[in-house]
């Protein structure tokens, strides 16, 4: 074990070190324009991070025996430390960047992200989170399997966790090499290779344990980096957001546009469809689900969703006033920006590196090269993070799921089923760096939102009718949630984002951007009809467990023998 | 949210020879005479907590409170997304006399709103609700 820990540890180090000496030797001649020159400060700081991060992993790969430590961490993680984890899981690199880039380019626009992806915890709490945790065990498919039949609600469940997660790591793996390679000045292969090899050592070694202590140090590290740049933004204004404002109407180029909706929302159905993504796309998310499972009771799943909440709107808030401040700090400031022809500078697009950067500008502008390195760190370590505990999801899906359930049919032993998770790990680290690779030079922006529309349409879905509706039955699940699925997936691809401008058709087949209204609906609808038409016997048995499940996902009773670890 | 929302509400399942529909956010109430026959174990213990008022005024409480936090929430945010799409120059509106608009205050008080409402909940579930939970606990075990 030990030895595993150094050899990745090492290969990681050697990975950078040696383009670390080529990119001095290179110098400028080398690489895109736009590559940042090597911050010796960035490295630095990352390196801290790893060696920190790995030297817990150790220590989780100690103390992890059972499937219980593996998976939930021995349920020893207490509400605060799992509500920071959970916002750590949350507040990935692209939402960091993206949304205080969409502040900067749009103003308001960026709020309306924001908030969609806040108010999904409410909902959670009050009617997902207790129930999940009395009725589950390891992963959401524990929950929607309790009365229907196993083998094939797992089948479902799995396929959606690890299309969930395919996606959203594409996503993530894309992102990691792009933005290492502004910030570091690494290449895009190595960037996406480190991030892959530390994802598998955290995962393979330190399962629940570690991914979650990765997730905490890195949410106080981004909350902390992000506060302090905030503050600097206030501190300019005296504290006053309405000095902040009318500074930033008076140099932004659509002027006081900035403080109403804009164009992001163009139609109607797509703003309600984009909601009910990202509200309900939240509770189906694989990775987040998990982490109710390794907190003791309902009461400190409870109260974690609650920090989650804090932490997260706070950090929204921080990217309000980040983005607010990138436009007063950096459109003033040539030096961020490139030049244009004949000189023209555009005050938005010629930001180097994209908008998204503006977070990283800001950086540079209130804290120096110094607070850059820092920040970039935490950027790397955000991915990082994000990954690793989407790698733990799709890993307990294939061996607790597909594994434990349908091939093993229930009787596998935990040992085993601990280390077909592992290899999963492994084996979801090296696709994923395959597909980053893949994928350096596509359009990924579309991904996340798919995950979403996926979580939202296949995984909530079944996962609410089973707990609320009596009358649900495994074929109604079953053909709803993977009616979700696939509509939801066959509609991203004929919409704009994929068939006009990855694949290059001139019109779109269907019209709006998000299809969460529409797969949502079939999902639920096809649930419920499909239920109705289910007249089996099983059906009859299926319902008839109702009350069991029942009484036991309002009160716990029935369930502490399932959690003893 | 609508499907399960109101699936929530209304009621029996018609096909299933039994019995007592949707619990949620209704007072679950025993028609008896059901399960004649024999009765496992299990199914005795469950059917001990169902019986139990306790645990129907529990189900009573909670579920009416949890539903009206969510319709809560779910009103408020796509009351905002309605607002974005449909009523741009009222977002737009100057608060204040400065630049700063309404649809920035709103946006803001959502986002405070929705913090609120899961301290509310959490407050009342960790209190009120457990310590239903747990008297139920005993009179059961």
């Amino acid at each position: 074990m030990r030895r595993f820990l150094w050899v990745s540890a090492l290969a990681a180090l050697a990975g950078t070190a040696a383009h670390v000496g080529l990119a001095h030797a290179a110098g400028a001649l080398e690489g895109q324009v736009d590559r940042q020159a090597l911050n010796l400060a960035a490295i630095i700081m990352f390196f801290l991070f790893v060696l920190g991060t790995l030297g817990i992993t150790y220590r989780a790969a100690m103390q992890t025996r059972s499937a219980a430590d593996f998976y939930a961490a021995g349920g020893g993680i207490t509400g605060f430390q799992n509500g920071l984890a959970i916002a750590g899981d949350y507040m990935s690199a692209a939402s960091f960047l993206g949304i205080s880039g969409l502040v900067f380019a749009s103003g308001f626009d960026g709020l309306i992200y924001s908030i969609g992806f806040l108010v999904g915890w409410p909902v959670i709490l009050f009617l997902i989170a207790e129930r999940l945790r009395n009725l589950g065990k390891f992963t959401f498919a524990d929950v929607a399997s309790f009365r229907l039949e196993p083998t094939s609600i797992r089948i479902l469940s799995a396929t959606g966790t690890l299309v969930v997660v395919a996606f959203y790591l594409i996503a993530q793996m894309v992102g990691a090499g792009k933005l290492i390679e502004l910030l570091f000045g690494l290449q895009y292969l190595y960037a996406v290779v480190i991030v892959g090899i530390l994802m598998i050592v955290y995962v393979a070694f330190g399962g629940m344990k570690a991914t979650t202590w990765v997730q905490i140090i890195k949410a106080c590290l981004l909350l902390a980096g992000a506060s302090f740049m905030a503050f600097m933004v206030m501190l300019r204004y005296g504290f006053s957001p309405e000095a902040m404002f009318a500074d930033a109407v008076r140099i932004h180029p659509r002027a006081d546009a900035i403080m109403a909706p804009g164009a992001l929302v163009s139609d109607p159905v797509s703003a309600i469809s984009l909601g009910l993504a990202l509200m309900f796309g939240t509770a189906g998310l694989p990775h987040i689900l998990m982490r109710f499972f390794t907190v003791s009771d309902a009461q400190a799943a409870r109260k974690s969703v609650f920090y989650a909440t804090g932490f997260i709107a706070y950090f929204y808030i921080l990217t309000f006033i980040i983005g607010f401040g990138a436009i007063t700090f950096l459109m003033t400031d040539d030096s961020f920006y490139h030049a244009g022809a004949e000189g023209v500078i555009n005050r938005v697009g010629g930001l180097i590196g994209g908008t998204n950067m503006a977070a990283i500008h800001l950086a540079n502008a209130v804290g120096g090269s110094l607070f850059l390195g820092f920040i970039s760190a935490v950027a790397f370590a955000t991915i990082l993070a994000v990954v690793a505990g989407l790698t733990l999801a799709g890993a307990s899906a294939v061996s607790h799921d597909l594994y434990a359930e349908v091939i093993a049919r229930g009787r596998a032993n935990e040992q085993k089923e601990v280390r077909i998770s592992k290899i999963t790990a492994v084996v979801i680290g090296i696709v994923a760096i395959v597909l980053g690779y893949v994928f350096e030079n596509q359009n990924v922006a579309f991904m996340v939102g798919l995950a979403f529309a996926v979580a939202a349409s296949c995984n909530f879905p079944v996962l609410l009718m089973s707990v609320f509706w009596k009358g649900t039955t495994t074929r109604g699940s079953l053909i709803g949630g993977f009616l979700g699925l696939l509509s939801a997936v066959v509609m991203v691809v004929l919409s704009k984002a994929v068939w006009v401008q990855t694949l290059g058709f001139p019109e779109a087949i269907f019209p709006y951007d998000n299809p969460a209204l529409f797969s949502m609906t079939i999902a639920f609808v096809g649930i419920w009809l499909f239920s109705k038409a289910d007249s089996s016997a099983q059906a009859r048995s299926e319902q008839a467990a109702f009350d069991a499940q029942y009484v036991r996902s309002e009160t716990g009773i029935g369930a502490a023998s399932a959690h003893i670890h | 949210m609508q499907g399960p929302g109101k699936a929530g509400h209304v009621a029996p399942d018609q096909h299933s020879t039994p019995q007592w529909g949707l619990w949620v956010a209704r007072t679950p109430r025993r028609n008896g005479g059901q399960n004649q026959g024999s009765r496992t174990m299990a199914e005795e213990a469950h059917l001990r907590v169902l019986n139990n008022p306790r645990f129907q005024e529990l189900v009573r409480r909670r579920s009416g409170f949890a539903w009206t936090l969510s319709v809560i929430m779910l009103a408020i945010y796509f009351g905002f997304i309605l607002l974005v799409a449909f009523a741009k120059p009222l977002l737009a509106m100057k608060v204040g006399g400065g630049v700063t608009s309404l649809g920035i205050v709103l946006g803001l008080v959502v986002i405070v709103v929705a913090f609120l409402l899961t301290g509310l909940y959490v407050r009342r579930a960790n209190g009120e609700f457990d310590a239903l939970t747990a008297r139920l606990r005993e009179e059961v075990q």
